[in-house]
């Protein structure tokens, strides 16, 4: 009887996820060097598996494990889904048949923002941004550009505000820097406290938050074969975090 | 392709060929500029567009109707006779939501391009849509029926102001008889005032050298400045008066039986002192389909009728089952074949469903 629990491998989250699950009693054993799993020994029959933040989204949505924690911003761009994404409800399942949201853990806060060049005056609104779209398909005749690695959440925030006519430049990393180089007109990126965008020049859109994220608790979806195993390990995991 | 619909294809398909309309098969792929320039706002958002590896824009055509009339133009017409044309193949579109899945359907239509007798052209189009809905096995399909210039009319003649009446316009093209919701509530001031336009360049350039700004994306401190005074000029845009905004109301909750149409809409706009063509526009319409022997009490009018596809310049009608579920629709779009570079061309359309079709034939 074995469970499969991801938390992440490397950085402020991993160390905020160890801190976290120490104060709850379930202080994870050190991995041998190089190894990507270990165990808690507060609570045998679960395996703790270490990867990377937004591998633990797209193996979660496969339902590959049973629990993971990882940011819920990663998790959205993989389901595509920010439906109930204003609820401050704490269970929801996010996105068809995806996994679900069993707690907000506190810690890992990002705000992913549209953001636009601050010497866009007239950019103050994302319905500004509809119509500087428009402006520039006649001006320049091309779209608007929109840098961002969060292709999915892009699209379905910009068609909630009628915008269809853009198109994203991929970018995964230093995407406060597309405006100035000339990459992209407009982000979509994760920002913290905003230091980053006002040094580049970019002001976050008054309507332009998409998502109030933080590192949560998810389960798999329940119709995955490797829920036949390690229900009372999850729920014990559960207990202790909640 | 499943089997019914397979079959409604080729039901459908043969009705339009014994109607002497001449197949031709637009290309499925289409320069991305063709529908972005024609299509309204909300039927751009359900468009799939990408660039291909040369980095050109294209799109899988969402409606086939701008693709027809691009086979016709390349083709020579020249608007000096009339030309029927009809199609069978797949559109492609987005999911409202936005989040991005991208479904394939099945459409037939037939096309009637430079019929000079409006009322007839309409007629035949209503009635060769029903005849390839028989054929496809639908029973007692129903019309519902309105006319997208009317409303212009209305707009016109409300005593606006013209950037009102542009925003009336805009409304209506995303939202269809639904606009009313996306006007400000009543008696909302206007924050701003309208901006002069050279007062607003001279405010640009001074905001942009005081903060050490320095545009980027290609605009110009022109382009910054007209948008400030546009918005500025919106805001009084959306404060609709309250008759304006009542005589809209009684607008879109117009419907008669298609016999009263004309005199209906004649009475509504004789009641608000406006000119309008439409009543006429349909009288001589439901004379010609009660001609043309087409069931008279399985088609009305309803002013809130509307399509977002931001071409339809006069009829607009849908055809529902008994449910209410649309299974074909059309229209006139008289100014598009001159959009497209063409001659001053009147056209009007239908397109079957052919999916909600197969699912519904017996």
């Amino acid at each position: 009887m074995t469970a499969l629990f991801a938390i992440p491998s490397k950085g402020r989250l991993k160390d905020d996820c160890l801190a976290l699950l120490e104060r709850a009693g379930l202080k994870v054993a050190p991995p041998p060097e190089r190894a990507y799993e270990t165990h808690i020994p507060a609570l045998p029959g679960l395996r703790v598996v270490l990867i990377p933040a937004s591998e633990i989204a797209e193996r979660l949505a496969r339902g590959d494990f049973h629990a993971g924690i990882t940011g819920e911003d990663v998790l959205r761009e993989r389901m595509g889904s920010l439906d109930g994404a204003d609820d401050h409800v704490s269970r929801l399942v996010i996105g068809a048949n995806g996994p679900e949201r069993v707690k907000r853990l506190g810690f890992g806060p990002a705000r992913l923002v549209v953001a636009a060049p601050e010497s866009w005056l007239d950019a103050a609104r994302m319905s500004d941004l509809a119509d500087i779209a428009l402006e520039i398909r006649a001006r320049q005749q091309r779209p608007l550009r929109v840098a961002t690695k969060y292709v999915r959440l892009t699209r379905a925030f910009f068609a909630r505000h009628m915008i269809a006519d853009y198109r994203i430049a991929f970018s995964t990393g230093a995407t406060e820097a597309a405006p100035a180089s000339g990459l992209a007109d407009v982000i979509v990126d994760i920002t913290t406290s905003g230091a980053t965008l006002r040094d580049n020049r970019l002001a976050i859109l008054e309507d332009g938050q998409i998502l109030a994220s933080e590192a949560c608790l998810f389960l798999g979806p329940k119709t995955s074969p490797v829920w036949r195993d390690g229900r009372p390990e999850i729920d014990r995991l559960i207990a202790a975090l909640t | 392709m499943s089997v019914a619909l397979d079959a409604a294809r080729q039901a459908a398909s043969a009705v339009f060929a014994g109607a002497l309309y001449a197949p031709v098969e637009p290309p499925i792929v289409a320069p991305a500029e063709i529908f972005l320039e024609r299509l309204g706002e909300r039927f751009r958002r359900l468009t799939s567009f990408f660039e291909d590896g040369t980095g050109e824009e294209k799109c899988l055509r969402p409606e086939i109707t701008i693709p027809v009339c691009r086979i016709a133009l390349a083709a020579g017409y020249d608007g000096a006779t009339h030309l029927k044309l009809r199609y069978a193949g797949p559109v492609f579109r987005l999911a409202e939501d936005g989040a991005g899945a991208l479904t394939e359907s099945a459409q037939v239509g037939a096309e009637f391009l430079g019929g000079r007798e409006a009322a007839k052209a309409e007629a035949e189009i209503v009635v060769l849509g029903l005849s390839a809905l028989a054929a496809c096995g639908i029973a007692r399909p129903r019309v519902v029926l309105g006319d997208a210039g009317a409303f212009g009319e209305l707009v016109r003649g409300l005593g606006l102001e013209a950037r009102q009446q542009a925003h009336l316009m805009r409304l209506f093209e995303a939202h269809g008889s639904a606009l009313a919701e996306h006007l400000p509530p009543e008696g909302a001031r206007a924050e701003l005032t309208p901006l002069d336009a050279d007062l607003a360049l001279a405010d640009t350039l001074a905001r942009l050298e005081a903060g050490g700004l320095v545009l980027t994306g290609g605009r110009t401190p022109e382009d910054v400045a007209a948008r400030l005074a546009d918005r500025a000029g919106r805001a009084s845009a959306e404060a609709i008066p309250a008759a304006a905004r009542a005589a809209i109301a009684a607008f879109f909750g117009l419907k008669a039986r298609l016999a009263e149409a004309g005199d209906t809409l004649a009475r509504f706009f004789a009641a608000h002192g406006i000119a309008s063509q439409a009543p006429q526009r349909l009288a001589a319409l439901a004379a010609e389909l009660a001609a043309a022997g087409a069931a008279e009490d399985a088609i009305v009018f309803d002013a809130g009728v509307h399509a977002p596809l931001g071409y339809y310049t006069g009829l607009e009608f849908r055809v529902d089952d008994a449910t209410g579920y649309a299974l074909a629709g059309g229209g006139r779009y008289d100014t598009l074949i001159r959009e497209l570079g063409g001659p001053d061309t009147p056209a009007v359309g239908v397109a079957l469903f052919l999916d909600a079709i197969a699912e519904r034939a017996p």
